[in-house]
């Protein structure tokens, strides 16, 4: 059986390029799935891995980022001075949290925003950020109106430290640009002072939200349990929840993306279908013939889906050649063990149901096919 | 055939009866010995009818030499150009056979037919072991291939009587 | 021993858009081993639909074709395509060749179907092609083959299993007379060499002349047989033959 079908092959060999050509289309397709459903992951990973252990308390029912909420800054700093809770003073503060503009695409979290700390707690916000030029923090009592611009942002812009931009239609000072970061997929337009947000953006006495790290993050669950407990109208966001939420966010993009690749399937599935099926009808006498000198029908059958499946699986290879390029050129991981398996055997499936249906058809011609003299 | 046979050797140059009957036998393809006395009785026709004439020129055998003649080529030539009839009326004995039996109403017309079959059948085996034994003369490969077209003619002739026959039985 | 293939009143009707045809009507006839037998009738006679029941590729709607003695009407799909591969040799008018297979390659896969091992198949397979006399083309692809060279691999295909039975379907159909002759000459030499039991199908009355008994089809019952002996003498035949020739009449007064 394997032998007639390589035969069949390689003399129709325009057929069967078509055919392969179609399945590395359709597993290229899936392949890309995978790898961006792993870019999407590690980013999402990447960027949580800063929230490990740390708490936003924020306005009830809101989510992060707290561009909705408003909390009291007098509740605000009663949490922030509660002693049982073990915190981390240095790096817990309260926080203005400003949108400026929206992501572009519906499932794209990326956005400009503003934001608003107070000065001396901006290593609370993001680590040790280092400016690539200028300065990374605010004089302590800083009061007028400056600013340090997120490095994206600031790219747009030509603008030099101590040249002036507009935030919100109050004039600001540029003191600082920060170096490219993994908060960048948040963008940051620029972060100001507290005081100088709660003045341009007219939330004089609130607050977005509260940042907590405790000082032992073992304590985040019970710290977060305890908060939720003491201020039932408030919403308390661990990385956890943050989790969740980017999950949830991502579902429409990893839902579009798989339906895209399930299509480039199907395609592969039925061009194999088709082709096959004109290979098929040609071929009565000989199948007629096959089955008069004792053929089984499972030997057709077998014959036939040999060559589909011998067709989907030399796809294959080309295919993941070219979705490891693709990695390589986004500078994402290569698909992992388990999703390479996924990809042959979303071939191997492709090849049996496209195969299938000719296959049956095959077996069906009658040996009286091979007496008829046209 | 014999009379033209040798006119047509004659025609190419004078003959002694012994040439003759070499040239046809060889023709024959060694297949059939002629004997002398057919060529003579043939040979006196010929002259008789004043289509060839014996010359005596005593070349040391004492036989004669035969000559054709004017008249003799002409003939000839008319025979050479004519062409043959095939639509020839009542020459199939076989069916004559049939013909005569249905009018007097006797004997199994079906039979009579099967056995011919069985005869034709038979001469056609016969006909094709003669054929496997490769001759190498075109002409009598061509005699043998003619019988066997005919015979197959004939063949499916038969088939038809049979059909047409046994229909006609039973409508009656 | 008995017979090799018998039917016992079998019929064959096909029904299409509600007409019914009668292909078969009836046959009962007997082939016993060695025997080459030939069946002959016109086109529409049925012959295509008996030898369709002969060769075990489909079902009679009534009677029985038995073969060595087994009933075929109890067998199902499976068992008759047993029956075709292992005892029953198939040649046809199409010749039938897989195109993209070489001549060797065409004769090994009817024995790899019986599972018979490659390098045997290639063995067996050689031997076939030698007793047909085409060993020289071996690796030749049936589109570079004469048809002449394409039945012959066709018919040392069927005999690649031994089979108790050759049938042939019109095998000269395609060829000219000379090829085919030759072709008649091979099937008879099977016959009386290797004591091969042959049926032929045709409507060439010249072709079935190659057969011990021959069998008269027409619109589907057999209706006449014969028996011929092997060819008499032949240096008596040709001196018949020119003897037709030699007539004295000649006077062309007559």
């Amino acid at each position: 059986m394997f032998d007639i079908a390589m035969k069949n092959l390689s003399t129709r060999k325009v057929r069967t390029a078509l055919c392969i050509f179609a399945v590395t289309a359709g597993v290229f397709l899936i392949g890309v799935t995978l790898v961006m459903n792993n870019w999407m992951y590690s980013m999402m990973t990447e960027e949580l891995a800063k929230y490990m252990g740390k708490l936003y308390v924020q306005q009830g029912g809101s989510s992060y980022p707290p561009f909705d909420s408003s909390l009291s800054q007098m509740v605000a700093d009663a949490i922030l001075n509660r002693g049982d809770l073990d915190l981390n003073i240095g790096n817990s503060t309260d926080l203005i949290f400003v949108r400026t503009q929206r992501g572009m695409m519906p499932f794209m979290p990326a956005q400009q925003m503003v934001i608003g700390v107070p000065a001396g707690k901006e290593p609370a916000l993001f680590g040790t950020i280092s400016a690539s030029r200028g300065v990374n923090h605010f004089e302590p009592n800083e009061q007028g109106n400056v600013a340090i611009l997120g490095s994206e942002f600031a790219k747009d812009l030509t603008i030099s430290i101590g040249g002036e931009t507009s935030i919100n239609g109050q004039m600001v000072q540029v003191v600082g640009r920060l170096e490219k970061s993994s908060m960048d997929s948040i963008n940051i337009s620029a972060i100001i002072p507290l005081e100088a947000a709660q003045r341009i953006f007219s939330k004089q006495g609130q607050v977005s939200s509260i940042l907590l790290t405790p000082n032992d993050f073992h304590n985040t669950s019970a710290i977060a349990a305890s908060l939720r407990e003491d201020y039932p109208s408030l919403s308390v966001v661990t990385q956890d929840d943050m989790l969740k939420e980017a999950e949830a966010v991502m579902q429409m993009p990893i839902f579009y993306m798989s339906s895209m690749g399930i299509t480039g399937l199907i395609v592969a599935m039925l061009i194999i279908m088709s082709t096959m099926f004109m290979a098929i009808s040609e071929r009565t006498r000989e199948f007629g013939t096959l089955r008069a000198i004792g053929a089984q029908r499972y030997v057709i059958i077998g014959t036939v889906m040999i060559e589909a499946l011998i067709m989907a699986l030399i796809g294959v290879p080309p295919a993941i050649g070219l979705v490891a390029i693709m990695s390589r050129m986004m500078e994402t991981s290569l698909p992992t063990t388990a999703q390479l398996l996924q990809i042959i055997s979303a071939a191997v499936f492709a090849a049996g149901i496209g195969g299938a249906y000719p296959a049956l058809r095959a077996a069906r011609v009658e040996p009286l096919e091979a007496l008829r003299y046209e | 055939m014999m009379p033209f046979a040798i006119l047509g050797l004659l025609s190419r140059q004078p003959c002694h009866g012994y040439d003759l009957k070499n040239h046809i036998e060889q023709a024959l393809g060694g297949n059939r010995e002629i004997n002398f006395g057919q060529i003579y009785t043939t040979l006196g026709r010929l002259e008789r009818d004043g289509l060839a004439i014996a010359s005596e020129i005593e070349d040391g055998r004492g036989k004669k030499t035969y000559h054709i003649t004017a008249k003799g080529k002409e003939e000839l030539d008319i025979w050479l150009n004519q062409t043959v009839d095939r639509i020839e009326p009542f020459k199939d004995e076989f069916l004559i056979k049939l013909l005569v039996r249905n009018l007097a109403g006797y004997g199994d017309i079906l039979k009579t037919i099967s056995r011919q079959r069985q005869s034709y059948l038979q001469q056609l085996r016969d006909l094709t072991t003669l054929g496997t034994q490769d001759n190498g003369d075109p002409f009598i490969s061509l005699l043998i291939e003619g019988a066997l077209l005919h015979l197959q003619a004939d063949l499916r002739w038969l088939e038809l009587c049979d059909e047409r026959l046994e229909n006609q039985r039973t409508d009656e | 021993m008995g017979p090799i293939v018998e039917t016992r009143n079998v019929c064959k009707t096909y029904g299409m858009n509600g007409i019914a045809v009668e292909a078969v009507r009836g046959i009962d006839l007997m082939v016993n081993s060695g025997e080459f037998v030939a069946i002959v009738g016109p086109s529409g006679s049925g012959k295509s639909s008996l030898l369709n029941l002969l060769g075990a590729m489909d079902s009679p709607s009534s009677g029985e074709v038995l073969f060595d003695g087994r009933s075929l009407t109890e067998l199902n799909d499976w068992q008759r395509t047993t029956l075709r591969l292992k005892h029953i040799g198939f040649v046809f008018q199409t010749f039938n060749l897989l195109p993209t297979l070489t001549a060797s390659e065409n004769i090994e896969i009817a024995l790899r179907l019986a599972s018979v091992g490659r390098r045997e198949s290639a063995a067996r397979a050689g031997e076939l092609l030698r007793l047909v006399g085409l060993s020289p083309r071996a690796l030749h692809k049936p589109r570079y083959l004469s048809g002449g060279e394409r039945q012959r691999v066709a018919i040392a295909r069927s005999l690649a299993n031994r089979p108790q039975l050759l049938l042939a379907d019109e095998p000269t159909g395609n060829l000219d007379s000379q090829t085919g002759t030759s072709i008649l000459e091979l099937l008879r030499d099977l016959c009386t060499r290797n004591g091969q039991t042959v049926i032929l199908v045709t409507h060439d009355f010249r072709a079935a002349s190659y057969a011990d008994r021959v069998l008269l089809l027409r619109d589907g019952r057999i209706h006449g047989e014969t028996s011929l002996h092997a060819g008499q003498d032949s240096s008596q035949v040709l001196g018949q033959l020119l003897s037709f020739e030699l007539q004295w009449g000649g006077d062309r007064s007559d």
